[in-house]
């Protein structure tokens, strides 16, 4: 099983609009205003949905096939890592794991 | 516009300061910021002042009147031809009143905040001797005192307002603010869902205060939604002076800190530079908090038209950003099933 795991830096805060949801990177002073099924994701994902939940809720949005449901999704989350908003979690140290 | 905070005391504890929670907070960290700004630090600030062109001398606090130079403070403001604008809640030692008695009122102008008559203090009702002393500063300053009110409950009264204005001859016009949180403080203020009802409230004080001559002037932070069109139409028929903005208003500190405003001073400030001007902070501030004005206090704010055409700020930036979310995201994006399922295309075919 491949998963990654992905964070919202501590620069990151947001907020949830009617028709939006605002994420700021207050290290850049970069807004990044997220609608529709993207502002969904970010919501659904905030409210600590599994991602197994989140990708049938887009595949129910979307009304696609789960895996243009997943490729949609995944994509999604890659560009909001390119884009700075999440980044891959820090390994916990040796004595945690 | 520029606020210089001349004394970080004050002789009320008003629960929705803005001010209250920046000066408790030095306090509680026991820094050495002084209770006073020093008359070489205020010619200093006069210096700031006549470098960005600003020919008002406003004077905040605290309570500012308490500085106990006040009297010489406003005699350099002077000096450098400095309109006096003093933000007092009138509970002013004599001294201080004497020395803005003396101006003229084309070049002074007191702003008395007074939510109650009796004063933060005045809980189980005002002392009767503090009442006439209060009134007593009033009538001395006549027609330069505008009184001015901080809305913090939606039921607030601001009829007892009318009567002072008369009683005293103050100047015919109440500039009505919003309270508004302090980013990361403890301050009363007024909740959002209130907002709708003050404004209809607000707008039949307007109407009565019409009746004696007398205008409301809104002060920064409300919003365009808070009155309904035809409510809109009837202040403005009644000369009120409205607007819904939020900007780096620019408060100097005693210790010579610049903060966007107070609402904002713990995350918005920096030390004034002897080569500054207020432009140079406002366009750093605006550059700072530019990402958050995208929003508003609303959750419609960021796609209505008055906002997106920028008629309307949203309400104030303090008030916005308590909006915002900073508790971390976590996203465990699965690749594995999209890759089995591969693997079994992969083999069906084969």
């Amino acid at each position: 099983m491949s998963v990654d795991i992905f964070v919202t830096p501590p620069s990151i805060s947001w907020c949830q609009d009617s028709a939006r949801v605002i994420v700021i990177d207050e290290s850049t002073g970069q807004a990044v205003s997220l609608s529709g099924l993207d502002a969904a994701v970010w919501t659904w994902f905030s409210l600590s949905y599994a991602y197994q939940d989140v990708l049938a809720f887009v595949q129910a949005y979307l009304n696609l096939p789960a895996e243009e449901a997943r490729r949609q999704l995944n994509q999604g989350i890659d560009g909001w890592v390119e884009l700075g908003l999440l980044s891959p979690e820090a390994a916990p140290p040796e004595e945690d794991r | 516009m520029t606020n210089l905070i001349v004394s970080r005391r004050c002789n009320q504890q008003c629960s929705y300061c803005f001010a209250g929670d920046s000066l408790a907070s030095d306090r509680q960290r026991q820094d050495s910021t002084p209770d006073y700004i020093s008359i070489p630090d205020f010619e200093q600030r006069l210096d700031f002042l006549d470098r960005s062109q600003i020919a008002q001398a406003r004077f905040l606090g605290g309570e500012p009147t308490l500085h106990p130079h006040f009297a010489e403070l406003v005699r350099r403001a002077r000096a450098r031809d400095k309109t006096i604008v003093v933000f007092s809640n009138g509970w002013m030692p004599k001294a201080a009143a004497a020395a803005l008695e003396d101006l003229p009122a084309s070049r002074c102008g007191v702003i008395v905040n007074i939510t109650t008559m009796g004063g933060s203090a005045g809980r189980d009702g005002p002392a009767p001797a503090s009442l006439q002393l209060r009134k007593s500063v009033l009538k001395r300053l006549g027609i330069k005192a505008q009184l001015g009110c901080n809305i913090h409950r939606p039921d607030q009264d601001l009829d007892f307002l009318t009567g002072l204005i008369i009683e005293c001859g103050l100047k015919r016009a109440v500039r009505v603010g919003i309270a508004q949180p302090v980013l990361g403080g403890t301050n009363a203020f007024l909740l959002t869902k209130d907002y709708h009802k003050v404004g209809e409230r607000l707008v039949q004080f307007a109407v009565r205060a019409a009746r004696e001559g007398i205008k409301i002037e809104l002060d920064c932070g409300f919003v365009r939604c808070m009155f309904s069109e035809e409510a809109r139409a009837h202040l403005l028929e009644l000369g009120a002076d409205l607007g819904w903005r939020c900007n780096p208003i620019i408060d100097i500190d005693v210790d010579g800190r610049a903060y966007h405003c107070f609402p904002l001073a713990e995350k918005y400030w920096t030390d004034l530079g002897l080569e500054d001007t207020a432009s140079d902070l406002r366009e750093a501030f605006m550059r700072q908090t530019e990402p958050y004005r995208q929003a508003g206090i609303f959750k419609e704010c960021s796609s209505c038209p008055y906002k997106i055409d920028q008629s309307c700020s949203g309400g104030c930036l303090s008030n916005t950003m308590r909006r915002f979310s900073n508790q971390p995201l976590r996203v465990h994006l699965d690749r594995s099933t999209a890759f089995h399922h591969t693997n079994r295309s992969s083999a069906t075919s084969q």
